[in-house]
């Protein structure tokens, strides 16, 4: 058994963790096919993430990297980071795809603020994935 | 990392309560693992989705659809024939919960993209040999009167011999 990547997930100022609480929220088929995929990816080496599992995203959102799953027609994305430390994935923030456009719109602002609030605190600012 | 793995175990166990949820986690580990083992084992042969296709007579995009685990319609005839093409064997089975959970926490790039005959063929053959050339090796250091003529290190401890007799003479 050899974990490549190590999945976190961010943790707001009041210390709720924002990927979990979305994924709690889905419909469980869709759960499921997140948490699963979250599963294998870190078991892969880098070079094995790709489409339609996976994808780096450019232009605006340059640096962070897309976990992509589809449900009954809806694409749920969670969007991450490498790092803060070597073989770790930071999760940041979750939404949906739709006509190649991300929902929330500011879900990229969102994720590079957090990037920051975890390299400033990253003991506090973030907590291994829950698979549960 | 075994308290890490130990955690994961935990979780996963505790969301099997619920069945709806255990249910949809099933499925969608097959259909994960299958969707990634069908392209690692291609790129493992460097076969394009083409390739592939043109080995089992289907189209491009038929490959393409297997290795979207988002596709989930795999059928028996498939999968063995994808077996067959890979040179591997294919295993189905039921299985308690508690099963699914210790193979989701013990994937491995191997398990991801199981070798093929022929490559555990030349596993075992270089092992072997590994092995014996260690034997000989520990005979060597043991009992030089036991070493093999065939040794290349025998060959250049005589070599070394020779040099230092013609440097006497």
């Amino acid at each position: 058994m050899r974990i490549v990547s190590l999945f976190y997930d961010y943790i707001d100022t009041n210390g709720v963790n924002v990927i979990k609480d979305w994924l709690d929220g889905l419909d469980l088929r869709a759960k499921a096919k997140l948490n699963t995929r979250l599963n294998a990816l870190e078991y892969m080496n880098r070079t094995e993430w790709c489409m339609p599992m996976t994808k780096v995203l450019k232009g605006d959102k340059d640096g962070l990297i897309a976990v992509r799953a589809e449900h009954n027609r809806i694409q749920y994305r969670l969007l991450g980071y490498d790092g803060p430390n070597r073989g770790e994935f930071t999760l940041l923030a979750c939404g949906n795809e739709r006509n190649n456009r991300y929902i929330p719109l500011d879900i990229g602002r969102k994720a590079f603020e957090r990037i920051e609030a975890v390299a400033e605190d990253p003991v506090t600012r973030r907590r291994r994935h829950d698979f549960g | 990392m075994i308290l890490d793995k130990l955690d994961k175990e935990r979780q996963i166990l505790n969301s099997l309560d619920s069945k709806e949820y255990r249910e949809a986690l099933a499925i969608e580990h097959v259909n994960t693992t299958l969707a990634i083992q069908i392209r690692m084992m291609r790129e493992n042969h460097q076969w394009k989705q083409s390739d592939l296709a043109a080995r089992l007579s289907k189209h491009q995009e038929t490959v393409s659809q297997w290795e979207n685990p988002d596709y989930g319609r795999h059928s028996m005839t498939t999968l063995k024939a994808l077996a067959v093409a890979f040179d591997v064997a294919l295993l189905v089975k039921f299985i308690p919960f508690s099963e699914l959970v210790q193979d989701m926490v013990n994937l491995s790039e191997t398990r991801l993209s199981p070798p093929s005959f022929g490559e555990e063929q030349y596993h075992v053959l270089t092992s072997v040999t590994s092995n014996l050339m260690e034997d000989i090796n520990v005979i060597d250091a043991n009992n030089p009167s036991l070493v093999s003529p065939y040794n290349p290190r025998n060959m250049l401890n005589t070599a070394n011999i020779e040099k230092e007799l013609a440097n006497v003479a």
